[in-house]
């Protein structure tokens, strides 16, 4: 299953109604002066032309019948994806009003009136907008929004309106034989949802399912800390972070098995640390494609999931911006166009949160004095040009940067206690397409990177530990993605490319190891100091071919992965498959497996510290299910998954060999694991007032890490989760949502008796297994309130998101007393308000 | 999972149950076990015999405490399960002698994953109680036996302890073991124990690469003291650069009334030791004095 999440307010190109000739108003309404507003859904073709209308809304027969008739004859400029052409619906509300007009023809010479009706708030235009002056004359404003109005010289009276917008009425004088130039007329929404985009079609990576949500949805759902990328966590298939944790938890797996990826090239992080926010600005997202497993040829190197974050260009229509400021973080946007072809889109952020941390953070004399100070950034800016001959050039920068330092000191520690921990990353990415021809396209993405991790640490640990110990890596990285389209026919579509990554990485570590083989309870350590550089090439091609048999859609896939390090050479091929079968317009089934391979990380190929003969784990992954659609607004889709990994990367201890040498690798392929579970999505597409979703799972995930031990429950085994999501606009200022979640306590392996162990003076527990006991359910009701205010040239947004609204004290895992005689539990967060502002123009 | 370690941390500070300090000693405890030579040694003609004694305390009782003790190889649990060759340890006290059958030392080798590399090592699990409410207390300690002819380990030892207010030696002198010691009320005391200064001993090892390695011990201290007063620093390193903090390595608080105060050492190979003192809560607090600061263990190498 693909889980495609696209922020549909921020196409290419919206369409434009461009002719909107009337309809006949039913003879026996108009004398009864009723008046009705039809909803409708509206299929346009890539050329504008209207070529479905379906009614969403019923009022009365003649009035959907008219409405039907009239929307058939409009006219609309063509929606871009991608700044191509494209097949789109919208919804759109006809109005049926009746108005008393007297219309006189001008008797001299007539004049002109030109002006820009632009939506308030946001300046963008309203394209098609009806200009009436009091003689009668009309005009309608193009896609830019201008309008030109001849009429009878003298005051005028103009009256501006367009379907889900107020009226305005403007004075004007009208030269005789002139022009006039208006001011420029804001209009207000007085509608939600009236006008709102989905796509149907392909999405640039296939896969057997995809989903559509809405920025709006993305980003107002509570707890999402207005990030889009966050609001994945409330999909089907993933796990619950404890805390306010982002890790992606997807189908039973660590978060390393999941691949994270701007525009298709990788990023060591999702999200800033300490469960903030993701390191991309929401209003330069352009689509979150999510795919919790199955996911084609065109990614690899990890054993479940991946997630492809993609930004947009920046809006070539004007300059917008927006501004926001909450308790947490400040954070800025601006974009705009720079010529005829040449858009730009900027953006930053930065945490405060250091500022208000210390009201929250204890200082108990008994405990110590903690200060924590923790600060990150990023920014992203993106430029983007089109060449005569209609290639795409983009460049984008971007980058994050977390640093964390912890200072504690007092209490029963002998020492103080101070961590520093630092993360940043930059990356350097350009893009060229070009459209061979109707058949043929070709992409290629070169991108740099720099990131730097460093870590410091005195007093954390006893003896030895407690000495100061650093480790500072850097990488360079450079990859290449390329791939080439060619739809051979309207049966079959072939795409091939490269993905391929050169790291160097060079770390320097003071550290301190307990370097004994064997020891009676209290480890010895020996300062470690080492410096040693480490590159890693990674070579990745791939194969798919898309075949359409009717009803049935079949993709074959292909990937091979050539990895290299330090005298070690692997390889992996990875085929895969998927199906679609479109039993009728509203229910498809689906079915895909795959083989998946992931190689081990840096630090565990070391030559001091892991064992550089690892080899590479593996998934073989298989789903299938089926959607249905009940209606254009009602759709529920179920899955089933299994997944099985092998030679994973586990610890072992080290033994002694038939000639009495040892044999100590640290770590060897040993472990197994396998999740398997049941998938479901019940959704509510966004309409005029409400929009909402269900997602269930029901799954588990086991490991087993060494053949001589037993299946346990993964440290993040919740075999029910279920999030219950739903916003609700009263009128267009106002939007209240709310998050319902419901999910599986965690598993523990219970203590079952403990015994003083006089060598290291500590208590040594014996314990079941993991899985053995689970912590009590969480249950958690978050609820989030925005109002907003919109003036001619911008809006002014102020939120209040309260997670656990309820202060439920739930159970985040297990402690011990020193003995383990006593416990308790550590709890999660409680009622946690948070209020914000946002301005944007 | 950084950031979420780093919640662990936070939370850990902010979010934890209040639990007991393992230095208050308020019921049956076992707080160490010495094993005298700490490394037995053995040949063909046996096993050198070994003298066990245990500190158990219990500040709320006086009645007799009963032990049981049985013999196996080390096991995860620090308890001798069943399904490996136990021996039961008659007349198993406070106090014991040990004498090892060689037969049984060979079984402990063969189910050793690294067949005995560093020494062969024997687990003796015993059990302790005197009718305390909270059942009987369990503790293992691993006994370990060499090959003759190398130089087997030693016993740290307390000598004495230095008692320090605001970093300044209090009191006349250094206590001795066994001694009593008069603590103003509410007074924080800094707790430096006093050692002899070879107790750090040199010792030839192998690393994780198998390599023979030289280390120097470094003994650790911990704490323990019955109702009425309460410790700073439950556990402490002797420091690694040889010099001691002006306050001690742990600070011990009088409130109220009179009772014991235990100070273990352990080096880190098996070798412990432990001794006792008297505090008594007192409203004349004494001088402080300057003294030279006693001698430590040579820094560790680095």
């Amino acid at each position: 299953m693909i889980l495609a999440l696209l922020l549909a307010a921020e196409l290419t190109k919206l369409p434009q109604l461009l002719e909107a000739p009337p309809a006949e108003y039913p003879p026996d309404r108009l004398v009864r002066g009723e008046t009705a507003d039809v909803v409708c859904s509206v299929d346009i073709d890539e050329h504008g032309a209207v070529t479905h209308v379906q009614v969403e809304q019923p009022v009365a027969p003649d009035f959907d019948a008219a409405a039907v008739e009239a929307i058939r004859r409009f006219r609309f400029s063509p929606a871009e994806v991608d700044g191509q052409p494209a097949p789109v619906r919208i919804r759109y509300v006809y109005h049926f009003v009746i108005e008393q007009r007297r219309v006189e023809r001008p008797r001299t010479a007539a004049g002109t009136v030109s002006g820009v009706v632009v939506e308030a708030g946001n300046r963008r235009p309203v394209a098609g907008a009806e200009v009436v002056d009091d003689t009668g004359a009309q005009a309608a404003a193009d896609a830019q929004g201008r309008y030109a109005l001849e009429t009878a010289p003298g005051a005028r009276e103009l009256t501006f309106s367009a379907p889900g917008f107020d009226r305005r009425t403007v004075e004007v004088t009208v030269p005789e034989n002139g022009t006039v130039e208006a001011r420029r007329v804001y209009l207000h929404r007085t509608a939600v949802g009236d006008l709102q985009a989905t796509i149907p079609g392909e999405k640039p990576r296939e896969a057997p399912i995809r989903r559509t949500l809405t920025h709006d949805e993305l980003v107002n759902v509570p707890g999402s800390l207005n990030d889009p990328i966050r609001a994945v966590q409330n999909m089907p298939g993933l796990a619950r972070a404890p805390f306010l944790g982002g890790q992606l938890l997807v189908r039973g797996s660590p978060p390393q098995d999941t691949g994270t990826y701007l525009d298709g090239h990788r990023i060591p992080q999702l999200y800033h640390f300490l469960g903030g926010p993701s390191v991309i600005n929401e209003q330069l997202l352009d689509r979150i494609d999510f795919y919790p497993g199955g996911y084609g040829a065109a990614y690899g190197r990890n054993l479940t999931s991946a997630v492809d974050v993609g930004t947009r260009k920046g809006d070539a229509s004007g300059f917008h911006g927006q501004g926001a400021l909450d308790m947490i973080e400040a954070v800025g946007f601006v974009e705009g166009p720079l010529g005829p072809r040449t858009q730009f889109a900027v953006a930053a952020r930065r945490s405060h949160i250091d500022v208000f941390l210390p009201l929250f953070i204890p200082n108990d004399p008994n405990r110590g004095v903690t200060s924590i100070v923790p600060i990150y950034w990023d920014y992203q800016a993106r430029l983007d040009h089109r060449l005569d001959n209609g290639d795409d050039l983009g460049l984008l920068f971007f980058g994050s940067d977390d640093r964390l330092s912890i200072v504690q000191s007092g209490g029963r520690r002998q020492l103080p206690l101070s961590v520093d921990s630092h993360l940043a990353f930059h990356r350097i990415v350009g893009s060229w397409k070009r459209a061979v021809s109707d058949t043929v396209s070709l992409s290629v993405s070169p991108a740099l990177g720099w990131t730097w991790q460093s870590a410091q640490s005195e007093g954390a640990g006893q003896r030895g530990y407690a000495n100061p110990q650093s480790v500072d890596v850097t990488i360079l990285t450079g990859e290449l993605r390329s791939e080439a389209r060619w739809r051979a026919s309207h049966l079959l579509e072939l795409r091939a490319g490269t993905d391929l990554e050169l790291d160097r990485a060079s770390y320097t570590a003071d550290i301190q190891s307990s370097l004994q083989l064997r020891n009676l309870g209290i480890p010895i350590t020996q300062r470690t100091q080492f410096s040693r550089v480490q590159p890693v090439q990674i070579w990745g091609e791939y194969a798919e071919a898309q075949i359409s048999l009717g009803a049935l859609s079949i993709t074959p896939g292909l990937r091979l992965d050539q990895y290299h390090w330090r005298r070690h050479a692997r390889w992996s091929v990875d085929p895969r498959f998927w199906a679609r079968y479109a039993l009728n317009e509203r229910t498809a089934f689906k079915a895909y497996a795959g083989l998946y391979h992931q190689p081990p990380s840096g630090q565990q190929i070391d030559d001091d510290i892991g064992n550089p003969d690892l080899g590479l784990s593996w998934a073989v992954q298989l789903g299938a299910g089926v959607e249905h659609r009940f209606s254009d607004v009602w759709s529920v889709s179920a899955e089933v998954f299994y997944n099985r990994r092998g030679a994973l990367i586990v610890g072992v201890d080290p033994v002694v060999r038939a000639d009495g040498s040892i044999y100590n690798p640290r770590f060897e392929n040993n472990g197994v694991g396998r999740a398997y579970g049941l998938e479901l999505l019940i959704r509510r597409e966004i309409t005029a007032k409400l929009y909402g979703w269900l997602a269930y799972t029901l799954s588990r995930s086991q490991v087993l890490p060494n053949r001589d031990d037993q299946w346990r429950s993964f440290a993040f085994d919740q075999p029910h989760i279920l999030t219950i999501v739903a916003g609700y606009r009263p009128a267009p200022r106002w939007e209240l949502s709310t998050r319902f979640r419901f999910v599986s306590g965690n598993p523990y392996a219970p203590v079952q008796f403990a015994t003083f162990d006089a060598d290291s003076g500590n208590f040594v527990p014996t314990r079941g297994e993991v899985g053995d006991q689970r912590e009590p359910p969480f249950a958690q009701l978050d609820v989030r309130a925005q109002h907003t205010w919109t003036w001619d040239a911008w809006q002014l947004a102020l939120y209040l998101d309260v997670q656990n609204v309820t202060n439920r004290k739930n159970e985040e895992f297990h402690v011990y007393d020193y003995r383990y005689q006593d416990q308790g539990s550590v709890a999660g967060l409680p009622i946690l308000p948070t209020f914000g502002v946002k301005g944007r123009f | 999972m950084r950031a979420f370690a780093i919640l662990l941390i936070l939370c850990a500070a902010a979010c934890t149950p209040d639990f007991a300090a393992p230095s208050d000693v308020t019921d049956l405890r076992v707080l160490a076990v010495r094993a005298e030579p700490p490394e037995a040694q053995y040949d063909d003609a046996g096993v050198d015999p070994v003298q066990l004694s245990i500190l158990a305390v219990d500040p709320r009782s006086q009645a007799p405490m009963q032990v049981s003790a049985q013999l196996c190889a080390p096991t995860d649990s620090r308890r001798c399960d069943e399904g490996q060759p136990i021996i039961d340890v008659p007349d198993a006290g406070l106090s014991t002698a040990l004498a090892l059958p060689s037969g049984f030392l060979l079984s402990a080798a063969q189910l050793d994953d690294l067949d005995g590399f560093g020494g062969i090592r024997v687990q003796y699990s015993f059990s302790i109680e005197n009718g305390d409410v909270g059942g009987p207390v369990h503790g293992s300690k691993l006994l370990l036996f060499s090959p003759r002819g190398g130089v087997p380990n030693r016993n740290p030892a307390v000598t004495g302890i230095r008692l320090t207010r605001d970093g300044i030696p209090y009191g006349d002198g250094d206590p001795l073991p066994g001694d009593t010691i008069e603590l103003p009320s509410g007074v924080e005391i800094g707790l430096l124990p006093l050692i002899p200064t070879d107790i750090c001993e040199q010792y030839v090892t192998t690393d994780f690469r198998g390599n023979q390695v030289t280390l120097t011990e470094q003994p650790r201290y911990n704490f323990f003291v019955t109702p009425g007063a309460e410790i700073g620093v439950d556990t402490a390193d002797e420091p690694l650069d040889g010099v001691p903090p002006p306050d001690g390595l742990s600070r011990i608080t009088a409130h109220s009334g009179e009772g014991t105060l235990w100070i273990v050492v352990r080096d880190g190979r098996g070798g412990e030791s432990w001794a006792r003192f008297q505090w008594k809560a007192t409203a004349d607090p004494k001088p402080t004095s300057s003294r030279p600061v006693p001698a430590r263990c040579p820094p560790a190498p680095q």
